[in-house]
């Protein structure tokens, strides 16, 4: 491949900015500078569907109507553990107005076990969606009620009811995974452990790293299960037709979610077609095709008819995943002078009846320690599966290890703040440290339980890292037309963060026109093929593919004015809504009329992500370093009554180059009331006498309110690596680390008493007191 | 950092998983699974975290000698 040099900006504007030359391949762009001197990149341009959101002309999944549709609803098991002897359906069937019923089966034709309440069994399609509901309401279950388990200490018991006891077949080759069956159950429902990851293993010596240490800190932390509230629950509209099935959706993965569908009806790729104009929020859980896409398909097939399926509130609560909950053990150890000697970890943690539970990786990573060891565990319980949920594991190891080490700076008698001068070596976070305590007023903080009266102050900060992944399989189309129309498509969605306007604003950067002007075509799976959006990768990933394309696009349109002119190629620049030639102030063409006298109708070019600049790509799509944050929280903690108010958050930031701050701000303001209710209100109950979720709803499934909310201030930091030719980055799981044990933290200082268990309720806090 | 490379297990062409890094496995993607404690897996043809044989799905289990295993195309 034919290379080039180029030379980039590199380093953080105020800090330590400077410029890195990197070899590119020919075909990339020039560099652009740092955002100070770009007229669309790096500016809070509106959104492009601000409007249409507002107004509630933006039509989501659940407002597509077709002709002759038909709305479907799932019937559900009503016991957490039994095998189902019968299914009776002839009532529902006689049911006025119902459509079509479809049974879910297991491989040898019988009904699946049932492994949790709410577990899908099937689903009925009806004229309605209330006839759907009563004609599920007719049919009749013969279960064979079975012992369950659905608490993460209980079900690691010997004795305990045993979640995944079907006996597999005997497998001679693990691969690489390692890992045969000999057809026997083992180690009950306790999965583990899981020692290691890309990001490492073991590593020293623990005994003589605890040996070395001057300060032992020791506690178990204790995080809560917590279940997906995206805004738009999860559903699909589809229209089954032979060879060309249509499916309506609210995906985080629209690519994902076509070649699930297609595996599973076992048809090609190109007779899905998924669209998702918009997407009322997703937190990971929204990647694959669920058991709703399957289900509103087969059944499609079965009627002739579209079928809606959105599911409800509880449903979402019950099945569509959660954030695991965590026991973690952390145990770490460090010199007088804070250096941080080892790290051990056990944790236990339950995804139901799925995997997925662990919390290794800030023990792992957010700071050196040369001797560091972890034991991850799942535990399946008869509850409702995990799904990944914005930094899966992150947030939760977060909690213990950002209050751990607050714990040995105050052991060692250092300001928390400075201690993380110590001890982390990111020069992001530094500098966001530093910007940060300045915006928040650091300084302000007194010591531990300190106030006076019985309504305490407090302040507290927690930093995180996530990693800047990208997704190699994006790609992007651009075409500008004669008519003067310039359009991006992509099958890359957007899901409310702003997808749409962040293309928009590269390729028009690249034209040297407005945003506005820019047409962005997204959310299709008949356009190229795009990234997910989860893992903070979707910007890092997408953007970069739809600045090279628009860069072919204007070079080929560069070269037929350059001969219409007879002018050098290398002097035609295109900016401000023209093109002119610099040496010859007479040979100027607005965007439009060059448009309107291209040679074709229109020119079209797709690119796709480059490996990354500098050769730090790994084959899954690993560029170079981490995103750092810290976040500063201020919270009042009434010790009478026991309720915490967080008062202040400052959240600092960095994602690479910021396309648009204010769609940035946006995202760190959702991370963190996320994170606050997290730290404070939202936890799963499942009762232990009937196996169900007691709080399947917003009403005990407390979420803040506005008046909870407090202000957040926010510091985005440019961070620019010369990584890509856009060289920005996500934001979404950053934003949501550090917020949780940030307050916890504050909270300690505002009372003196660490609170080892989120949610830090108001009982939690009067029991730390001995009040009750 | 090390480089990782795809595991060379036969996978069911049915597992799937996401890891926490927002990247899908499994399916026409390699498998990598490279953080397994964060690693979410389910059964495409089941459509859950249990398999068609009501076993559960990971890639230890969904792996030639199972009964519902499929091989990739």
């Amino acid at each position: 491949m034919e290379k080039k040099k180029l030379i980039l900006p590199h380093g953080i504007p105020g800090h330590n900015l400077g410029e890195i030359e990197r070899e590119v391949p020919a075909s990339e762009p020039p560099a652009w500078p740092v955002n100070d001197k770009l007229k669309e990149v790096g500016k809070s341009v509106k959104r492009y569907d601000a409007l249409a959101k507002v107004t509630g002309q933006a039509k989501y999944t659940a407002d597509i109507q077709l002709p002759g549709m038909l709305y479907a609803k799932f019937f559900r098991s009503d016991t957490p553990h039994a095998n189902i002897r019968s299914i009776d359906i002839s009532k529902a069937e006689d049911y006025p107005g119902v459509y079509g019923i479809h049974l879910m089966k297991t491989d040898d034709g019988n009904y699946p076990v049932v492994k949790y309440a709410g577990q899908p069994l099937g689903g009925v399609a009806a004229s309605s969606l209330a006839i759907a509901e009563e004609a599920i309401k007719l049919i009749e279950v013969d279960y064979e009620y079975l012992d369950f388990v659905v608490d993460v200490e209980e079900a690691q018991h010997p004795e305990a009811p045993i979640v995944h006891k079907e006996k597999i077949a005997s497998q001679t080759d693990g691969g690489d995974v390692g890992v045969t069956h000999d057809g026997t159950q083992a180690n009950g429902n306790v999965v583990g452990p899981s020692t290691g990851s890309f990001f490492g293993g073991p590593r020293g010596d623990l005994e003589q790293g605890f040996k070395e240490a001057d300060v032992i800190v020791e506690h178990v932390y204790r995080t809560q299960v917590h279940t997906h509230l995206p805004l738009e629950t999860h559903g699909v509209v589809v229209d089954w037709k032979p060879g060309n099935m249509v499916v309506y959706a609210s995906s985080q993965n629209t690519a994902a979610m076509r070649d699930e569908l297609a595996d599973y009806f076992d048809i090609s790729k190109g007779e899905v077609r998924v669209i998702s104009e918009y997407t009322g929020g997703g937190f990971g859980a929204k990647h694959s095709a669920g058991v709703y896409g399957p289900m509103a398909a087969t059944l499609s097939k079965k009627t002739g008819r579209p079928v809606w399926l959105m599911l409800d509130r509880k449903e979402e609560h019950i099945s569509m995943g959660n954030r695991p909950n965590s026991i973690q053990y952390l145990k770490i150890g460090a010199k007088k002078d804070g250096k941080l000697t080892a790290i051990q970890q056990r944790s236990h943690g339950t995804a139901g009846v799925g995997l997925g539970a662990g919390v290794g990786r800030i023990a792992q990573v957010l700071y050196e320690c040369p001797n560091f060891a972890t034991e991850q565990y799942d535990v399946y319980t008869h509850a409702g599966p995990g799904a990944a949920w914005r930094a899966p594991g992150n947030v939760q190891g977060a909690y213990g290890v950002e209050q751990a080490i607050d714990e040995i700076a105050d052991k060692l008698g250092i300001n928390p703040l400075a201690y993380r001068d110590v001890i982390d070596k990111s020069d992001i976070r530094k500098v966001e440290r530093q910007r940060g305590a300045e915006k928040f007023g650091w300084s302000r903080r007194k010591a531990p339980g300190s106030d006076s009266g019985p309504v305490k102050k407090g302040m507290g900060m927690a930093q995180s890292t996530w990693p800047r992944f990208v997704t190699l399989d994006s790609t992007a189309e651009v075409r500008i037309m004669r008519g003067g129309a310039v359009e991006i498509r992509s099958s890359v969605q957007d899901i409310g963060t702003g997808t749409k306007t962040v293309l928009g604003q590269v390729v028009a950067e690249e034209f040297g026109i407005p945003t506005e002007d820019v047409s962005v075509l997204i959310g299709d799976t008949y356009f190229p093929t795009g990234p997910g959006s989860g893992g903070s990768v979707a910007t890092g990933s997408i953007t970069p593919p739809a600045r090279n394309a628009a860069y072919k696009v204007k070079m080929e349109l560069l070269e037929q004015i350059a001969a219409k002119w007879e002018s050098d190629l290398s002097n035609l620049v295109m900016e401000e809504g023209k093109i002119v030639d610099k040496t010859d102030d007479s040979k100027s063409v607005s965007f439009k009329d060059a448009l309107k006298g291209m040679r074709t109708s229109q020119i079209i070019a797709t690119a796709s992500r480059s490996d990354d600049y500098g050769g730090f790509q790994q084959p899954w799509g690993l560029a170079h370093g981490d995103l750092g944050s810290v976040q500063f929280a201020e919270v009042t903690v009434d010790t009478e009554t026991g309720f915490v108010k967080v008062d202040k958050i400052v959240a600092a930031h960095s994602c690479g180059r910021p396309l648009n701050p204010a769609q940035v701000e946006s995202q760190i303001n959702g991370g963190v009331i996320q994170g606050l209710a997290y730290a404070l209100y939202e936890y799963r109950v499942m009762d232990k006498q009937t196996g169900f979720m007691i709080n399947a709803n917003v009403d005990q499934y407390k979420l803040p309110y506005a008046m909870e909310i407090p202000e957040i201030e926010s510091i985005i930091i440019e961070d620019y690596s010369g990584t890509s030719s856009t060289d920005a980055y996500g934001i979404g799981e950053p934003a949501n680390i550090a917020t949780a044990v940030a307050i916890a933290n504050a909270v300690y200082n505002a009372i003196g008493v660490r609170i080892y268990e989120i949610p830090i309720t108001p009982d939690k806090i009067l029991k730390a007191l001995n009040k009750i | 950092m090390k480089t990782v490379k795809p595991l060379n297990t036969k996978f069911c062409k049915f597992l799937k998983a996401k890891n926490p890094f927002g990247t899908l496995e499994g399916g026409s993607n390699e498998f990598y699974t490279f953080d397994d404690a964060n690693t979410i897996y389910w059964c495409v043809k089941s459509l859950g975290a249990g398999g068609p044989d009501n076993g559960p799905v990971e890639p230890g289990m969904c792996i030639p000698g199972r009964r519902c295993y499929k091989e990739r195309d």
